[in-house]
């Protein structure tokens, strides 16, 4: 089982969204990184068969997702960054709704709802409406959709967005399980929700995948660049001009502790530290910064 | 599984609030409108003191049918003399006679209602059918013969000719329309039967209703697709088995259900009340006493309001597939809503900025050429208008239709295709 992404190219009338990108995808979790505008977007679209390639093609077991149709929507789930619902829907009517279209008789959507519902602590809001859910509630809804057909190959843009850790650290785990025998590509900007994870990275930049590999890999070519010290509270700001700082903490009286990158030692009594996916995110997107 | 999806979207249209909004307000409007024509209706009689009394509406069509007296049932040249005579009468009473008709200072409004309401229709189209060829300039009843009246029905077809030809001017393409309309008046049964209540105001409100159910379907089906654009809930959709041609498919079919449904019910309602309120009786009156002896359809008035609605449910079903292709097309609610409304108007912005041959075929291969305020299939059925094609002319309400019926399968066909299509 395997998706194979040839040579990707999508072109919109200025500007080249993904340039070339070839990915071959197979069962496990793929985390693909990216800053916003990195392009991320367009190419799991594309992947779905929502946008239709300037160049390249996407395939399925070596037949292009177009030849496969309907097959290909058979094994096919996805959730996109941002999407709509049906206000007056409840949540069960939405679900059943999205069944139908995935070609779920009435039975086995009402067996798969219901337990998707209790998996993501649903079930309790199944007769709510939708519109008057969580932003996290929705999301898990959206999750929920994705899986009513048990997919082979399962994008999700920016699952976790809206959800909060608790949530975050249980749809991990629920991934990690889903994934033993499954493709699925999460691109995310939130790097702690893939490093876990993802037994793949791919990351963008520009359109263009600019790293690729295991999490041991990609932090391999960090070694030697994240570092710690302390330095007074006063001086941070001349450091932070100087340095790229992933954090700071507060320490004792006047004193912050903080990491950094930089190819060599640059602060006072630096120590050399164990890079992290986040350290690599950042100092591949400098202007990025995990927010959650 | 089409079962399925078209159940699902059934379920999904049915729950939106504004399509259960827009469902109520056109249930609501049928009565309301069925209301208004019957009650435009007025009778001023005496009472027993002497005063004049003003009856209306309901109380008002009572009266007038109790006065009709023999001038009901068919009406036969003997019939047309006796209400000339009638008339007659009536205006010789009055020193010099009756130069400008009913509309003489001197003619009290209950002397009117008691003595010659119930024959100044009759005779106005016997009036009209002696018009001067030239001008189109009716004679007046003053100058009507007993031989007219006697003569009243061989006149008639011989008047639709000359006002085809003063309309048309000669030619060979007049000579066309000619033919048409002659074919069709050749079918009109004669003597025409009038029979009381019933007034022209009701064919105009059936084509009123038409024109606001149609603008009610119309806001009801532009968000079925545009909406999901809107929202992106389209993206899921299309990621799945049957979101493509299944669901447009469905989609589509479960929009027109329901607005075809929606518009037999309220229509039907909406004719229930408004012959109820006048008397079903009056439906048998032949269309052309009641409008014009020119009017060529061989109908009667209820026949004519059958065949409106049976126009606006084709107009409609026209309108709705432009409006979901519209909505499959745009990328916004808003921007959908404000097209359809657009081509909705179109054709009266047509009908009064472009009167000419030109403006006739555009306004009537519009979609919603078939309904307006003043541009419908009503007006267009009643009327002797032509569009025309080199020498060849098509009578506009079989443009209209012939437009709709086609228009109906093509976009929804062009909607199906809409949907399906990638970026």
């Amino acid at each position: 089982m395997e998706l194979c992404i040839r040579n990707l190219t999508k072109e919109f009338r200025d500007k080249r969204a993904v340039d070339q990108v070839s990915l071959t995808l197979t069962p496990g979790v793929w985390g693909l990184l990216g800053a916003n505008g990195a392009g991320k977007t367009t190419l799991m679209r594309m992947a779905a068969g929502l946008l239709v390639p300037t160049k390249g093609s996407v395939e399925y077991d070596g037949i292009p997702i177009g030849v496969l149709g309907r097959r290909y929507r058979d094994v096919f789930g996805y959730l996109p960054q941002e999407f709509g619902f049906y206000p007056e829907f409840t949540v069960y009517d939405y679900l059943d709704y999205v069944a139908a279209l995935k070609g779920l008789s009435r039975k086995e959507a009402k067996e798969k709802i219901d337990h998707l519902l209790e998996v993501f602590s649903l079930a309790d809001v199944r007769k709510k409406k939708m519109v008057k859910l969580s932003g996290g509630m929705k999301r898990r809804v959206g999750i929920a959709q994705a899986l009513l057909n048990d997919p082979e190959v399962l994008i999700l843009d920016e699952p976790t967005s809206g959800l909060d850790p608790g949530e975050r650290v249980r749809f991990r785990n629920l991934l990690s399980e889903f994934a033993a025998d499954r493709i699925v590509l999460i691109s995310t900007h939130i790097v702690s929700d893939v490093e876990y994870i993802a037994s793949q990275n791919a990351v963008m930049k520009e359109g263009r995948i600019i790293a690729e590999g295991t999490t041991e890999e990609l932090l391999r070519q960090m070694n030697g660049k994240v570092w710690s010290a302390f330095v007074p509270e006063y001086d941070l700001h001349k450091y932070e001009q100087g340095v790229r700082i992933v954090s700071i903490r507060n320490e004792d009286a006047g004193v912050v502790s903080v990491r950094y990158l930089a190819e060599r030692p640059v602060l006072p009594e630096s120590e050399a530290k164990e890079p992290r996916l986040e350290d690599l995110y950042l100092w591949l997107f400098p202007q990025e910064k995990e927010v959650q | 599984m089409w079962r399925r999806v078209f159940g699902a979207e059934l379920k999904r249209l049915l729950k939106t609030r504004s399509v259960l909004i827009l469902m109520a307000a056109a249930v609501v409007l049928a009565p309301v409108l069925a209301y208004f024509p019957a009650s435009f209706a007025s009778y001023t009689y005496r009472d027993d003191s002497g005063r004049e009394v003003t009856a209306e509406g309901r109380e008002a069509l009572l009266l007038e049918r109790e006065n009709q007296g023999e001038f009901q049932g068919e009406i036969t040249g003997k019939v047309l003399t006796a209400a000339l005579k009638r008339y007659q009468d009536f205006a010789d009473g009055y020193e010099g006679g009756l130069p400008d008709g009913i509309y003489d200072e001197r003619v009290e409004a209950s002397d009117y209602y008691e003595k010659v309401s119930n024959v100044d229709g009759l005779l106005n189209r016997v009036n009209e059918a002696y018009a001067d060829p030239r001008t189109g300039i009716a004679p007046g009843l003053d100058a009507l013969t007993e031989e007219e009246t006697e003569g009243f029905y061989g006149q008639c077809r011989q008047h639709l000719r000359e006002l085809l030809y003063l309309e048309g001017g000669e030619g060979e393409r007049t000579v066309n329309a000619v033919r048409q309309a002659e074919a069709l008046y050749d079918q009109v049964k004669m003597p025409f039967t009038y029979e009381p209540g019933v007034t022209a105001d009701a064919l105009e409100y059936v084509g009123i209703y038409v024109f606001l159910l149609v603008m009610i379907g119309t806001f009801l089906l532009v968000p079925v697709f545009a909406s999901d654009r809107q929202t992106q809930a389209d993206q899921i959709l299309k990621c799945t088995r049957e979101g493509k041609a299944c669901l447009a498919v469905s989609r589509i079919l479960a929009g027109l259900l329901i607005v075809a449904v929606l518009y037999v019910v309220c229509m039907t309602l909406f004719l229930a009340l408004l012959n109820a309120s006048f008397d079903f009786k009056g439906l048998d009156t032949s269309l052309q006493l009641l409008v014009s002896v020119a009017v060529f359809l061989p109908v009667t008035v209820g026949q004519m309001e059958l065949l409106i609605a049976g126009a606006g449910l084709v107009s409609l079903l026209a309108v709705a597939g432009f409006t979901l292709f519209l909505s499959g097309r745009m990328k916004s609610v808003a921007a959908a809503s404000v097209t359809a409304f657009v081509f909705l108007v179109l054709p009266v912005i047509f009908y009064m900025m472009l009167g000419n041959n030109l403006g006739n075929w555009i306004r009537c291969l519009l979609p919603a050429g078939g309904v307006g305020m003043v541009n419908s299939f009503t007006y267009a059925a009643l009327n002797t208008d032509f569009a025309y094609v080199g020498n060849q002319a098509v009578w506009l309400p079989c443009v209209m239709m012939t437009a709709a019926a086609a228009e109906a399968v093509l976009f929804t066909a062009l909607g199906v295709a809409g949907w399906c299509r990638k970026k």
